[in-house]
């Protein structure tokens, strides 16, 4: 525990909770401490908030579907990782839809962070979104375009897995809900982003969009198209229950020149038949169906450990943060997700892996590329200053 | 999915995120954003005038939109050196880091550029630190993106050139329309103030206010010629951010150095004078500084001219914007200005014609007690005699809540009532005792004759007409005419019972003093008969409520 930055509960009790926070302050006075915390623990938000007040120790932290907890996914305990020295860091709750009020919204958290971004060093800018928030692309596009290269970008999507409305952001005092919290990781150089999701043999077109809402697909009412598909795939009947389980399927990929795609899982139906989307699809973007796509684990594990690489060289020991996309875990099951937790925790050869499932991620594919908001990923990232 | 799939999906999308713009700087943001997000390259600039085949080899050009390069964002707008082989030249990946050094910032060199030209309106470029892998040549598949990006740009200019167009005559008319209206409430309030104002001190103070109350003017001030030798000038009022100003400068209406300001130009010609821009107009120079620390940055000065169209003044007016006052504004600041001098004029009419009603008004009362002193040369008992029955007439009829202007009228009438006496022997007016037929009826011709003496007099009030009948009874049998009732005027009506009590109550050379409680059964018996009930009562007040008591001694 000494020389990690990150912590694993396995039950949030007070005693174990005071030691930790008491222990790191000790080494750290000015620490300040990002809270992981699985939905089923929701309700220990305010004894975490109370055990930091108590300390004097700064607490911002999220609520996500399940904890990643170096191989494993868990539903119970928390994650809490240490920041040495806290950061800038702020809760931005009720965030806008309309044009006029993103540009004043991104504005204002241009000018919030503006003083934090002087002086030298790579910064990492890490945002947490509650996946609510229906579009987080366009405001990861407002804020690239004010804050550019000034830093990272890296940041997952919380809340519930059954994409129910729930306050999934806190801070010392606050729990909100369809905001962002934002943080200025200092000394650090952003993540690397990676699905590996190949390239489907059958394409379909999406010819009617708007924000993260599909309308049709060739021309016909989404929700038929996805009734036949499931029916044809699996022989199942597709319904507004069973939705979520059976689209991280068949979700959406936005081809780009590079080669890439860019997934988009749908995860709720509306009565009209339009399917919607975490994160937005370009409008009049032509879309392709990827049905029942393959997963190239090793491909992917492999491409996150040379990005990890390429942002800092890891001497043995550091402590890595991950976040798995909850719907690439329903697609592949929960054994399949696993195992590439195992590989990449083997192959990674680092310290303590501290993350959550998540509900939409966000990062490039390697350092500077120009940051996006994904689907199906994994996220990787090295917690903690890197190494020299 | 094969490459001609994926590029057709690329294309369709961009163009139409280009076809949805309509203005140049979204437009271009929004390809360089889907460029980004397509090539996974971190940075794009745009240049919109990229320099021609020949010429420099590190030429200035501005730059007209960027993306993820923090630094060169700050730059939008201004020129940057950039090389020329950057610039020049068909759609090309380069990767020569050296090339690319003049855009690199401290944390991120750059490796990798795309240029794409925009067909003849500039060239895009996307930077990288290291070219992001792709199997899709990108050099040509955004040929065709270029040029709907370049018919774009064309379209979205003429429409902004169209629009700016619009806007810019409806700003300035919108602009013009605030000032009118501006101008306007300050030319009603300031006519409303005419109506008003009584005196020329509070008219200029009003108009002061208005001008920078309602009119919204940092200051305005009124001042006068002054005919001296200096061509001194003296300030008449002034409301607004003064702050010591009027007191600190000097100026005149002389054609010298402190005579070519707006104010001492106006008065000196008569020509309204603007100054536009405080800080620059060379003739303001001698008051520029103290101008400008309190916020004036135009004037406007207007001559005040009376009837004649002679100078006697300026109003001046500060406005805390440059070029404040168009030509409308003007015109309707002159016609205030004209309002104002009008204004004056009639104050200063009204002032004088009051002087001289006035004046005409002690002239006549002068008459009138020089009437009064020649009876009481005379007739010193019935001098005594009219001074008292003028006091008791006055309380009477300011208890009856008569006019000032009537009760004055009353009060010179009773004063000079018994004037006709002169016309009767003194031995019948003093005689003791009973008077024959012959006698009374010479003592009833004193109405007649007062009236023959006063009636040629100009007086403003019916004094001869109220003297004819102050001996009329309500039931008509009193003389000289016998009138009954509303044919005997209120003021005589009055004065009958003023006269008849204090005969009662005073000594006579021909009896002792009766005493007041006669005189009041006097009245009281008659009420209505001889007497008019009102006046009656009013007296009876004036004596118990009022506790009345002559100044003269009886």
């Amino acid at each position: 525990m000494a020389s990690s930055a990150v912590h694993y509960l396995p039950q949030i009790e007070e005693r174990p909770l005071q030691e930790l926070l008491g222990a790191w302050r000790s080494a750290f006075p000015k620490m300040g401490v990002l809270v992981l915390l699985p939905e089923a623990e929701r309700e220990a938000i305010p004894r975490m908030q109370q055990a930091c007040a108590g300390l004097r120790v700064p607490v911002v932290g999220a609520v996500f579907p399940a904890l990643v907890e170096g191989s494993a996914f868990r539903t119970q305990g928390a994650w809490l990782l240490r920041l040495d020295d806290m950061p800038h860091a702020a809760l931005y709750p009720e965030l806008p839809q309309q044009p006029t009020e993103i540009d004043a919204a991104m504005d204002a958290v241009a000018a919030d962070l503006a003083p934090a971004l002087e002086g030298d060093g790579d910064m990492t800018l890490f945002m947490v979104f509650d996946a609510m928030v229906p579009n987080v692309a366009t405001l990861l596009d407002q804020l690239y375009l004010r804050l550019a290269d000034r830093v990272h970008y890296m940041g997952a999507n919380a809340g519930s897995e059954s994409f129910q409305p729930m306050p999934c952001l806190f801070d010392g005092t606050r729990i909100v809900q369809r905001g962002m919290l934002a943080m200025l990781l200092p000394d650090h150089r952003g993540a690397v982003v990676e699905h590996g999701y190949g390239a489907p043999p059958q394409t379909l077109t999406a010819t009617a969009t708007e924000g993260n809402r599909i309308r049709q697909i060739d021309w016909r009412p989404a929700f038929e198209v996805y009734q036949e598909m499931a029916r044809a795939q699996y022989g199942v009947e597709i319904n507004r229950e069973n939705f979520y389980q059976y689209a991280v399927h068949f979700p959406f990929g936005i081809v780009r020149a590079n080669g890439t795609i860019l997934v988009r899982i749908p995860v709720a139906l509306d009565p009209d038949g339009s399917l919607f989307c975490v994160g937005e699809i370009p409008p009049n973007a032509l879309l392709t169906l990827l049905a029942a796509p393959a997963v190239d684990s090793e491909q992917t594990i492999d491409t996150l450990l040379r990005g990890l690489t390429a942002l800092a060289p890891p001497s043995g020991g550091n402590d890595l943060l991950l976040f798995y996309c909850a719907g690439r875990r329903l697609h592949l099951g929960i054994e399949a997700a696993e195992s590439e937790l195992r590989l990449f925790a083997s192959r990674a050869q680092a310290g303590p892996i501290a993350g959550a499932l998540s509900l939409g991620e966000i990062g490039g594919a390697t350092q500077w590329d120009y940051p996006l908001f994904h689907n199906a990923t994994l996220v990787a990232s090295w917690w903690g200053k890197p190494s020299p | 999915m094969n490459r001609e799939q994926r590029i057709l999906a690329i294309l369709y999308e961009m163009a139409m995120v280009i076809g949805g713009e309509v203005s140049v700087k979204p437009l271009l943001t929004k390809t360089l954003q889907r460029l980004l997000y397509y090539t996974s390259f971190p940075a794009g600039l745009v240049f919109l005038e990229a320099p021609g085949a020949e010429g420099a080899e590190m030429p200035q050009v501005r730059l007209d939109a960027a993306i993820g390069d923090y630094a060169l964002g700050k730059r939008v707008g201004q020129t940057v050196a950039v090389p020329a082989a950057l610039l020049r030249g068909e759609a090309e990946l380069l990767e020569d880091a050296a090339l690319l050094a003049p855009l690199s910032g401290k944390t991120r060199p750059y490796a990798a550029c795309l240029r794409l030209p925009i067909d003849h309106h500039g060239v895009i470029l996307l930077l990288a630190p290291a070219a992001p892998h792709t199997d899709l040549p990108l050099t040509s598949i955004f040929k065709p993106v270029m040029g709907s990006l370049a018919r774009a740009i064309l379209l979205c200019s003429h429409h902004e050139a169209y629009t700016s167009g619009i806007i810019s005559e409806r700003d300035v008319a919108w602009a013009g329309l605030r000032k009118v209206n501006r101008a306007l409430r300050a030319l009603t309030a300031g006519n409303e103030a005419l109506v008003r104002v009584q005196t020329e001190e509070e008219l200029l103070g009003e108009m002061c206010r208005t001008l920078t109350g309602i009119g919204g003017y940092r200051m305005a001030w009124v001042c006068y010629r002054v005919n001296d030798e200096a061509h001194s000038v003296r300030i008449m009022a002034q409301s607004g951010h003064d702050e010591g100003y009027l007191e600190s400068v000097r100026f005149s209406w002389a054609d010298d150095d402190l005579g070519q300001g707006p104010t001492g130009t106006a008065l000196r010609t008569g020509a309204f004078q603007i100054v536009r821009d405080v800080k620059s107009d060379p003739r303001f120079a001698p008051w520029r500084e103290g101008a400008v620390e309190r916020g004036y940055y135009s004037v406007l000065a207007l001559p005040l001219k009376d009837g004649a169209g002679e100078v006697f003044g300026a109003v001046t007016i500060d406005a805390s914007e440059v070029d404040a006052f168009d030509q409308e504004e003007v015109g309707l600041m002159g016609d205030l200005v004209r309002d104002i001098a009008y204004g004056i004029g009639t104050l200063r009419d009204r002032e004088e014609r009051r002087r001289s009603e006035e004046e005409l008004h002690e002239g006549l009362e002068d008459a009138i007690q020089a009437v009064a002193a020649t009876v009481e040369m005379r007739d010193p008992y019935t001098a005594g005699h009219q001074r008292r029955v003028g006091q008791l007439a006055v309380a009477i009829a300011t208890e009856l809540r008569l006019a000032p202007e009537r009760i004055h009228g009353l009060r010179l009438a009773s004063i000079v009532h018994d004037v006709g006496k002169i016309g009767v022997p003194a031995e019948i007016l003093s005689k003791p005792g009973r008077l024959n037929d012959i006698e009374f009826s010479m003592i009833k011709l004193h109405a007649k004759i007062g009236y023959e003496i006063l009636k040629d007099v100009k007086f403003p009030w019916p004094i001869a007409q109220i003297v004819l009948q102050h001996h009329e009874h309500l039931d008509g049998s009193g003389y000289p005419n016998g009138l009954k009732g509303d044919e005997i005027m209120l003021e005589a009506r009055i004065l009958t019972v003023a006269d008849v009590v204090e005969a009662i109550f005073a000594f006579r050379p021909y009896r002792a003093a009766l005493g007041i409680d006669k005189a009041m059964d006097e009245i009281r018996s008659n009420r209505g008969r001889f007497y008019d009930p009102d006046v009656v009562d009013a007296c009876l007040r004036v004596w118990t409520d009022r506790a009345f008591a002559f100044d003269h001694p009886a």
